[in-house]
């Protein structure tokens, strides 16, 4: 039940809540890049900041490892 | 080093170095008449006596600590001195400031019953450990030959003599108490461990005039702490105990243990933890006190947090699984001297050991006894046993076999023809011994056995047939080849010389083993055990290589190697390893295997350079050639019937001599290291979500998400749910590995793991203040009509409920990297414990005591929410487990 004195209570918890499971879920397409040779600090920043383009690129990205051998 | 400890016991100049200066400067016989002693030694009747006087022969440092101190420290850790502060200010605020018939005493009551709880539950768990230690040491103890008055020389327990005793030393013994030698022969004692200098000192048993402050310059005195290198002595023991110099600069001198990586890991890990509460803190602190306006609340609160975060539970269950650990060892026949050296033993990715007695059946049998043709000959033994017989030093496998072999009525009779005038004891670097004999017509002879090289490097002639012969190059190159043969059929062969009349002046030292009279050789067998083939498969399994380190030469080394499936073409010897410097010995040890013809120096140095190159290295052996190298290892490993020093040097003492039992140490070793692991990576990760979900709530929520009763409570629980994490099961892949302690490894893991449950905090604090709050108080936060109170306490309740599930399942989730109930199964204790306490959790709100703590009962509209979210969040942590593991390899 959220009400108007309420607003800040809600943006609070689920602002924070929705970040925390941007940060968590974002470490997927970090580890695929990882997976396919990228680093993954990068692709992680890369993926908080544009989720769903990361994640889509970490599929299609071709993998350096093959590439070299 | 050395000059701050002779400064310390100079400086403590005390009625303990007056006696024993007094004592150096008197002659045997007035020493016997002073002490009041015979002869015959002490009865043992007049020795308890002096025990029941002077007390137990042990340094107080050592003794374990008393049963009130452990009651002591167990009640004053950060957990329950917040607590008492809680209690303090509970009294003022519910009791004294409070009109009479508001009084109440619950808080105070339920706070004090729990600091009785943590503390009696630590206490009993660190009594238990402490026990557990005491009994395994006790299984290993030192013994010392005494004089004892109608039973004559009997070995006892180091710790019962008593001052006055008559004690016998030999090469390898440690010094059991500060003595007066009254004989001795080629007496060398290292007292590296008093004085720091590494060259053993020459003693001696004559009255000595050196006018000195300091005993430890005095020659004919021996101090606790030090050890026979070589030569023997029977001395009177003048101090025990706490009495000796040892004793008395036992702060300044006892070898501290070494500060493996793992201490440093888990202080480490503690630190970063209390940092991260002493940062956060003021933080909530400062949140709930101006957005809530209740300072005295918002303190008690942020005290309440620093509790929930300090890991006050980790030296406690760090103990005892070391504990646990060493108690399951000592099972299977292994004691673990140093608890800490447990954690080491399953990391060791290397052992080197000693090839005799580890690799071989520790039976030595003499095989032949040859001239310098090769021909069977009877003299060759009979002077071999002369040697063997008259020598005082340790007698090593190859005199027993001699003694052993000679046994007969002919041989005996030699006992009685010749008397002892001299020896030249054993060293690793002239490898051989003598003995300077002498028969009833008065003539004297040096007779000298060792390795074959040295024997004939110092050999100028030989014996065939009863005639002399120059030893020409021919008969050396003859020899050689004989002994190859020999040594490459896995014998191991020592030579025999002696010369006539050696010294005019009856003075007799190494200079004397010259133009010597080769008589031949003696070939032993020392075959190797049955076990030690599969021993070596296992621990190659398991990860761990060995690399065998002998003073043998290299052709038997080869051999017997070669026999347990041990790759031999690679093979470094002693005088290759001096001609490298560290860098290339550093890239040499990594590809060799077997190193032959090693001082124990040498040992030493390879020990260290394998140390250097990442290794956790462990070292067996079991003389005194290897005690350098044990105490330069990660982990010395002896045996029971080890010498002395060699005993004294090892963190872990097998009971039983077999490569197979260290196979089951290791094992266990590595269970150890993964409950303590489990325990350690759980509690950061947990507190570091703990500390989101805190500032979360503190930020957001209008009132305390938890009370500080409830969260210390919370603790509790928690804290008794880990009590069983030492009784866990251990995957048997993680077993397969040397675990070595990785810091880094705890910081990534609280970053990735930590978060996962707070997102499941922060949902609950959305549930709770948004549906079942306002369904059950009729409306939301701040509406009219609405009980805040209640809406607080339910909110409390809610996530005091959802929080022990999370924390308590995390133990399920984070204790195996499969998919935890399915195909990892924790132990019956972790499921009876971790299942009690989500049960005893969970009814808490339900009962008057919950009601008493500030908590309502929940709607059962609360539980399906709560089933869907653990669901989620161990849905959620098998996503994350698995996105570590592909990121870093491994989860634990």
């Amino acid at each position: 039940m959220i009400m108007e004195s309420n607003t800040y209570v809600a943006t609070g918890l689920f602002g924070t809540c929705g970040l925390m499971l941007l940060g968590l879920f974002s470490t997927y397409s970090a580890v695929k890049a990882y997976e396919k040779g990228r680093n993954f600090l990068r692709w992680y920043l890369f993926s908080l900041l544009f989720f769903p383009v990361a994640f889509i690129a970490s599929f299609v990205i071709k993998n350096k490892q093959e590439n070299l051998k | 080093m050395k000059k701050k400890q002779n400064q310390t016991l100079s400086n403590s100049f005390s009625p303990i170095t007056e006696k024993l200066i007094k004592a150096s400067k008197i002659e045997k016989e007035a020493l016997f008449k002073e002490l009041n002693i015979s002869n015959n030694g002490y009865s043992e009747e007049y020795a308890e006596t002096l025990r029941e006087k002077y007390g137990r022969n042990e340094i107080s440092q050592e003794k374990p600590e008393s049963v009130l101190a452990r009651l002591i420290s167990a009640f004053i850790n950060p957990f329950t001195i917040v607590l008492l502060v809680l209690v303090i200010i509970s009294i003022f605020t519910d009791i004294i400031l409070v009109a009479p018939k508001d009084r109440s005493f619950k808080t105070v009551v339920v706070i004090v019953l729990m600091v009785s709880i943590s503390g009696l539950l630590r206490f009993i768990q660190e009594t238990r450990s402490n026990n557990a230690a005491e009994k395994l040491k006790a299984l290993v103890y030192t013994t010392v030959a005494v004089e004892r008055e109608y039973e004559g020389k009997k070995e006892i327990n180091l710790s019962e003599i008593v001052p006055g005793d008559i004690v016998y030393l030999a090469a390898g013994d440690m010094i059991p108490a500060d003595v007066r030698i009254i004989a001795c022969k080629d007496l060398f004692i290292s007292q590296s461990a008093l004085t720091g200098e590494s060259e053993p000192v020459e003693k001696c048993d004559t009255v000595t005039n050196i006018f000195t402050d300091n005993p430890l310059e005095l020659t004919n005195l021996a101090f606790m702490g030090s050890n026979v290198i070589s030569g023997s002595a029977r001395c009177i023991v003048l101090a025990t105990g706490d009495y000796t110099c040892f004793g008395s600069m036992a702060k300044a001198i006892t070898r501290k243990r070494i500060v493996t990586s793992f201490d440093k890991g888990i202080n480490s890990v503690s630190w970063v933890l209390i940092r991260f509460m002493m940062f956060m803190v003021p933080i909530v602190l400062f949140v709930n006190g101006f957005t809530k306006g209740d300072w005295l609340e918002a303190f008690l609160f942020a005290l309440s947090v620093a509790v929930g975060l300090t890991p006050e539970m980790l030296p406690m269950i760090v103990t005892t699984n070391l504990a646990k650990g060493a108690v399951a060892m000592a099972k299977k026949k292994t004691v673990v001297k140093h608890l800490h050296s447990m954690q080491n033993f399953g990391a060791m990715d290397i052992l080197c050991t000693d090839k005799t007695g580890t690799l071989t059946q520790d039976k030595v049998v003499l095989e032949y006894h040859l001239d310098i043709h090769g021909n069977e000959n009877e003299r060759v033994l009979r002077h071999a046993f002369l040697n063997s017989f008259f020598q005082t030093g340790l007698k090593n496998l190859m005199d027993v076999a001699i003694l052993a072999n000679a046994n007969r009525q002919q041989y005996h009779s030699l006992e009685q023809k010749y008397i002892k005038v001299d020896e030249i004891p054993f060293d690793f670097n002239r490898r051989r011994m003598s003995v300077v004999i002498e028969d009833s017509d008065g003539k004297t002879q040096l007779i000298t056995k060792g390795a074959v090289e040295e024997m004939l490097s110092i050999s100028s002639h030989a014996e065939y047939n009863g005639n002399v012969e120059v030893l020409t190059d021919a008969i050396r190159c003859e020899i050689l080849a004989t002994v190859e043969k020999l040594n490459r059929d896995g014998m191991r062969a020592i030579a025999v010389a002696q010369k006539n009349n050696p010294s005019v002046e009856n003075i007799f030292s190494v200079k004397d083993e010259t133009n010597m009279v080769l008589m031949g050789y003696l070939a032993f067998l020392d075959p190797p055990k049955e076990t030690t083939r599969a021993a070596i498969k296992a621990l190659d399994e398991y990860g761990v290589a060995v690399k065998v380190l002998t003073g043998d030469n290299d052709a038997v080394t080869r051999s017997i190697c070669r026999q347990v499936g041990m790759k031999v073409d690679h093979l470094l010897l002693g005088d290759d390893i001096d001609r490298m410097d560290d860098e290339l010995l550093a890239k040499e040890v990594e590809t060799t295997s077997i190193f032959a013809k090693l001082s124990p120096q040498q040992k030493a140095r390879i020990v260290r350079i394998l140390r250097k190159n990442g290794h956790v290295v462990g070292f067996m052996g079991d003389g005194i050639n290897d005690a350098a190298a044990m105490r330069e290892a990660d982990v010395g490993i002896s045996v029971d019937t080890a010498v002395d020093i060699a005993k004294e040097s090892a963190d872990i003492i097998l009971l039983e001599k077999d490569l197979m039992v260290l196979e089951e140490g290791i094992v266990e070793g590595r269970r150890t290291f993964g409950n303590i692991i489990k325990y350690v990576k759980m509690t950061a990760s947990s507190n570091f979500g703990n500390m989101f979900s805190v500032v979360a709530a503190s930020a957001f929520i209008p009132f305390l998400p938890m009370l500080p009763v409830q969260i210390i409570l919370l603790n509790l629980i928690y804290d008794i749910s880990c009590i069983s994490i030492p009784w866990d099961n251990v995957d048997a892949e993680y077993l397969k590995k040397p675990r070595k302690w990785d810091a880094s490894s705890i910081g990534k893991f609280m970053l990735w793991i930590g978060p996962t449950s707070s997102v499941f905090d922060v949902i609950t604090y959305i549930i709770m203040f948004f549906i079942i709050c306002p369904a059950v108080t009729g409306g939301a936060y701040g509406a009219a009509g609405v009980d805040k109170v209640l809406f607080a306490s339910l909110f409390n309740a809610g996530w005091f409920v959802e929080s022990l599930w999370s924390q308590t399942l995390v133990i399920h989730m984070i204790r195996t990297p499969k998919i935890p109930f399915i195909q990892s199964r924790a132990s019956l204790p972790v499921l009876l414990l971790t299942t009690l306490s989500i049960m005893v959790g969970t009814i808490i709100p339900y009962t008057a005591f919950g009601a008493s703590i500030g908590m309502s009962a929940m709607p059962l509209s609360y539980f399906p929410w709560l089933a869907g979210m653990i669901l989620c969040y161990m849905v959620l942590a098998t996503f994350l487990k698995t996105m570590y593991r592909k990121r870093y390899g491994e989860l634990l």
